[in-house]
């Protein structure tokens, strides 16, 4: 029963509901949903609505609609509105069948005048609003009076003309009546704007730009966007897109009736926000406005088929609209909030008693003293030292919360430089044989930095996961390595589920959501060698460069993960059931190795780690500053030696100067100490230490 | 589904009471003054209550001892009287006799030199094996307070994880400690007793249910004064002017609240983890390093923050007639005087103890560098 349990905690549903709520593309789920379910009533209730010529007659009559709306989503998402586009798309209708059928233009001219004529309006309504400063709403409003009443007036006066026209060519009856691999050839014509317009407004520059204007023009302006042109080129293509619709509808039809284009307006915008499009801009896609377009005309036709009241159809109508969009604001409004809900996983984690840390219990983890006179270099100077390394020239190099590298210069620290400014928040370092100072950085990857300072990047992707939902190749938590004698560089990926600042609810999972990876630099390959392990934090090559060290901070162990020999290829546990939760590895000068603990597990919390219910609870129920964590308020400092021996420990009691350790380094006789959260580096003289032994030698050899 | 939960809840029971914790706020906005106290002598282990007698002197509860403080600054000590059991509560007798609540025992009288007299060790047929409080009226009648039939005053910290439902009794018996009778029953850890300054009420402040009550001396039911305070309130006392004043453990927290509702994990802590190790209240402000961690209790860059989540704090309120608080003095979460298990005023001085950080400290009174 209890396994069954953990099986369950460990692959819970949730987790996939979690990433799955976490894509993208789940945003339009609202309308998605409710396009198939309305297709699928009617389908049922309409008799021989599934046959292929009905489906064609839909998409031949909704095709024009959907271009509409489209070109609706352009204004909107550019965060105005375009009324006039109903207005435009009559006029463009009339103009396509006056142009080609009365004086007798050749067609793509006829096409090119027609668009150009959308344009002009787009650049009316764009002119006035992006360089006038006037109001969308109404500037589009009169547009639309203007357009409407001048297409009244002409067809009026066309009416003879218009009666009395001569049918079109091949191409004209192609256009209006034509198939292309049974789908009417405007519904073709709206999938290739559909997806066109798609591509330019989220892979192409001035696209891109429009959407950063409707997300917010100030921070578009502050990126140096042309926020005027950018909402001009916004309503001019909403104009063109219009004018191409009333062609399509002209070859259809070949009238121009007095009602034609009324009210389009009024739908596209319904079909745009049921579609989900934000009306403040900035949100949402062209699928949607289609989605949501279609929903309408189906709704529309398919009453009318059912021989519905056209009173009560527009009734019903508008109840649905209503009710969807407002369940759809809600979606996309509390979406984050659901997703924050059932994100946190907790997995079932069951701790045996630690070994004692008592004072005087005997064990080698027992509290002593020998922390405590520890000398702070570089107090103040710092912020988060998460890991420190010493180069040939004893210099001292660590990483600042800010995303820089820090130098102390040899003999006495005082003096500090920055080294490089990378960003993100960079933790564990190593040097490469070249003396390159490679760093691992939440966030971005692996980088490097040369003696002489330029950046370089390592690597920031690895293999994606195949059969997971989320796509993992983007590295998120790189966080410590080191270079196998090979030159091949091994590090971790604490985990691909959480960024550092939630290293808690990572914890809180516990399960193994991180990976280890290796780097050849020599293949510029990078690789996953182990997935799914909980929390790898600090990596250590042996000293015999036989195998890779590596520490899982949620179990509390420390594992061998064998590069050579005849194991080559496993891992195994090395030390199981430490009392501290570990951090980063390095080698020590008699063999053995130094290993941090960044904090001390505590009975409560183990005891909340065999409970995943209350973890979850816990998450959802109390806010984040109080929230049960592991007891990283106190450090220290432990050696193990090849066969997983603890020999010692070092102690800074109650955690005054150094509460969180994350990392100690030794060098030339002493031992230097970092912490994530500290504000110094501490360094203690090792007694008995080589005072000859620094790490690059240990690695690389050499005087 | 919790939200769905609330809205059943508020349709069903309109007028159940929200028990969120309050922010300080108002008069109990946070500020430095109980750390700028002035200690008074040295260490005292544990002092858990203080009298002063008619000589002068200052009686402190510490252990099964009660030690007898003389001295400007009452650092002149010596052992007044050693008990059977843990003593809590202590009064003076108009007579120059101390009344100490002895745990295990009940109330028992000593004599001005120290000779163990009358006990008072049951009521109604049930041990008073949980005095917590007691207090003397002007007519010589004696308020006893009784936390819980469940366990022992030392025992506070299970008391109030085991969440049962609240057994404390308020008692009155008459000067010779005879013709007790329980004033009332049910009550939630009820570890502040007092008569109110015009002597017409009695105010009992509960700890787990986080109120101040008060019945009336002529009888009839109790009323309720404060009824949600974000900590938990300790002894009361009263001073020369009529004010109440007031102590308080601990302040509440959300995890607190939490694993209370959590009745099984709570259950299994209780069983398998040492009490000092709980997640819950605390009245020692020194961090143990196995004890729970809070997110917000990380040290950064070397420095705790003061508006961390409180397993310890130091809170002292000097209260109006109507029981609202008008001042407080704070030792926040970085400070050094918490779990104040008892305020008296003596004299013109107020002198507060901290159980937690084993002393006895003088408020300072004058409003002046308070804000911090």
């Amino acid at each position: 029963m209890k396994s069954l349990q953990r099986f369950w905690h460990r692959n819970s549903p949730q987790l996939f509901l979690g990433e799955l709520l976490e894509k993208r593309w789940m945003e339009p789920i609202i309308p998605f949903t409710l396009t198939i379910a309305v297709f699928l009533v009617f389908a049922s209730t309409i008799p021989n609505y599934l046959k292929a010529s009905s489906l064609q007659e839909l998409m031949r009559n909704f095709a024009e609609q959907g271009m509409v709306a489209v070109a609706m989503a352009f204004s909107i998402l550019s965060g105005g509105l375009d009324l006039s586009v109903g207005a435009v798309f009559a006029m463009a209708n009339f103009l396509a069948i006056y142009l080609y059928l009365i004086l007798g233009l050749p067609l793509p001219v006829m096409v090119v005048l027609v668009i150009l004529f959308g344009a002009a309006m787009g650049a009316i309504n764009g002119g006035l609003i992006a360089y006038g400063k006037t109001r969308p709403f109404l500037t589009t409003l009169v547009v639309l009076i203007i357009v409407r009443a001048a297409y009244n007036k002409v067809t009026i006066a066309f009416t003879n003309e218009l009666a009395s026209i001569d049918l079109g060519s091949g191409v004209w009856d192609f256009m209006g009546s034509g198939k292309i691999l049974g789908i009417p050839v405007n519904m073709a014509a709206l999938i290739v704007l559909a997806v066109s317009t798609h591509f330019f407004l989220t892979r192409v520059k001035p696209g891109v730009h429009i959407m950063a204007v409707g997300s917010s023009r100030k921070a578009a302006r502050h990126a140096g966007v042309n926020v005027k042109r950018v909402l001009f080129s916004a309503y001019v293509i909403s104009g063109s897109i219009a004018a191409l619709a009333g062609i399509f509808y002209a070859a259809r039809q070949n009238s121009s009736g007095t009602d034609t284009g009324v009210g389009w307006e009024i739908n596209a915008l319904a079909a745009v926000v049921l579609g989900g499009i934000s009306l403040a801009g900035g949100r949402g896609t062209i699928a949607r406005a289609v989605m949501g377009a279609a929903i309408i005309f189906m709704l529309i036709s398919g009453m009318v088929r059912l021989g519905i009241s056209g009173n009560l159809t527009t009734a019903v109508i508008g109840i649905i609209l209503l009710v969807a969009v407002g369940f759809n604001v809600k979606w996309v409004k509390n979406k984050g909030k659901v997703l924050q809900k059932v994100y946190v996983t907790p997995s079932w984690v069951d701790f045996e008693p630690p070994p004692s840390v008592e004072r005087g219990s005997g064990t080698p983890f027992a509290e002593n003293d020998r922390l405590k006179n520890a000398e702070a270099i570089a107090l103040n100077k710092i912020e988060g030292p998460e890991d420190i390394i010493l180069d040939r020239n004893d210099n001292l190099y660590t990483v600042n919360r800010n995303g820089s590298i820090i130098r102390f210069l040899a003999p006495d620290y005082e003096v500090r430089e920055e080294f490089a400014r990378i960003g993100g928040r960079p933790l564990g370092l190593a040097f490469d044989k070249d003396q390159n100072l490679l760093v691992c950085i939440a966030g971005m990857g692996v980088y490097g930095v040369k003696p002489d300072r330029t950046v370089f990047k390592v690597t920031d992707r690895t293999t994606r996961t195949r059969t997971r939902l989320k796509d993992d190749s983007r590295l998120y938590l790189a966080d410590d390595l080191d270079v196998a004698p090979d030159g091949k560089i091994y590090f971790s990926e604490a985990s691909t589920r959480y960024e550092l600042a939630d290293w808690a609810l990572d914890g809180f999972e516990g399960r193994g959501n991180g990976r280890l990876i290796c780097h050849d630099p020599t293949t510029g390959v990078t690789k996953t060698v182990l997935k799914n392990l909980a929390f790898p934090n600090g990596i250590c090559l042996s000293h015999d460069g036989q195998s890779v060290l590596w520490a899982s901070t949620w179990l509390c162990q420390i594992n061998r993960y064998w590069i050579a020999g005849p194991k080559a290829g496993t891992s195994e546990v090395l030390i199981d059931n430490l009392p501290g939760y570990c951090d980063n590895i390095n080698r020590a000068s008699d063999g053995k190795y130094w290993l941090a603990f960044v904090g001390l597990r505590t009975p409560v919390y183990d005891l909340a780690m065999r409970n995943p219910g209350f973890r979850t609870r816990m998450v959802k129920q109390i806010p984040p500053d109080e929230w049960l964590c592991p007891g990283i308020n106190f450090g220290c400092v432990v050696k193990f030696d090849d066969n997983g021996v603890v020999t010692e420990s070092l102690w800074d009691p109650g955690g005054q100067s150094h509460p969180t350790i994350t990392s100690i380094r030794e060098h030339k006789g002493y031992l230097y100490i970092g912490g994530l959260e500290n504000n110094r580096i501490g360094r203690i003289r090792l007694e008995g230490a080589d005072p000859s032994w620094e790490a690059h030698k240990s690695y690389w050899g050499g005087a | 589904m919790s939200l769905l939960g609330d809205i059943i809840d508020r349709v069903l029971f309109p007028n159940r009471e929200i028990h969120g914790i309050p922010v300080l706020d108002g008069a109990f906005s946070p500020n430095q003054r109980l750390d700028q106290a002035r200690r008074l002598g040295g260490e005292i282990e544990r002092p858990d209550d203080i009298a002063l007698g008619p000589d002068g002197a200052l009686y402190v509860s510490t252990g099964n001892r009660i030690l007898r403080c003389a001295g400007d600054d009452f650092d002149t000590r010596e052992v007044f009287a050693t008990l059977d059991g843990p003593v809590g509560g202590l009064a003076c007798a108009p007579d120059g006799g101390l009344l100490a609540c002895v745990s295990g025992t009940g109330l028992v009288a000593l004599s001005p030199s120290g000779q163990i007299g009358r006990k008072l060790e049951d009521v109604g047929g049930e041990k008073i094996a949980c005095p917590l409080s007691v207090t003397i009226a002007q007519d010589g009648a004696i308020y006893l307070t009784d936390g819980s039939r469940n366990n022992r005053p030392e025992e506070w910290l299970r008391d109030m994880m085991q969440n049962r439902a609240p057994s404390g009794r308020l008692i009155i018996c008459n000067a010779s400690l005879g013709d007790a009778k329980v004033v009332a029953d049910k009550l939630a850890w009820p570890l502040g007793v007092v008569v109110s300054g015009d002597g017409k009420e009695v105010w009992v402040a509960e700890s787990w249910s986080h109120r101040l009550i008060a019945f009336a001396r002529s009888g009839g039911n109790k009323r309720v004064i404060v009824k949600n305070h974000t900590g938990y309130p300790g002894r009361l006392a009263l001073d020369a002017s009529g004010n109440v004043w007031m102590s308080f453990l601990a302040l509440r927290t959300q995890l607190t609240e939490f694993v209370l509702r959590e009745r099984a994990f709570c259950e299994e802590m209780m069983r398998t983890v040492p009490p000092d190790l709980w997640i819950g209240p605390a009245l020692d402000g020194r961090l143990n390093p196995r004890e729970p961690t809070q997110i917000g209790r990380i040290k950064k860059l070397g420095i705790q923050k003061p508006w961390a989540p409180p397993r310890s704090y130091g809170l002292v309120a000097r209260l109006d007639a109507k029981g609202e608080a008008v001042e407080t003095w704070h030792s926040r979460v970085d400070g050094k005087v918490h779990g104040v298990t008892a305020i008296r005023p003596v004299g013109a001085r107020v002198i507060a103890v901290s159980k937690g950080r084993d002393c006895l400290v003088e408020l300072p009174l004058a409003r002046g560098a308070q804000e911090g």
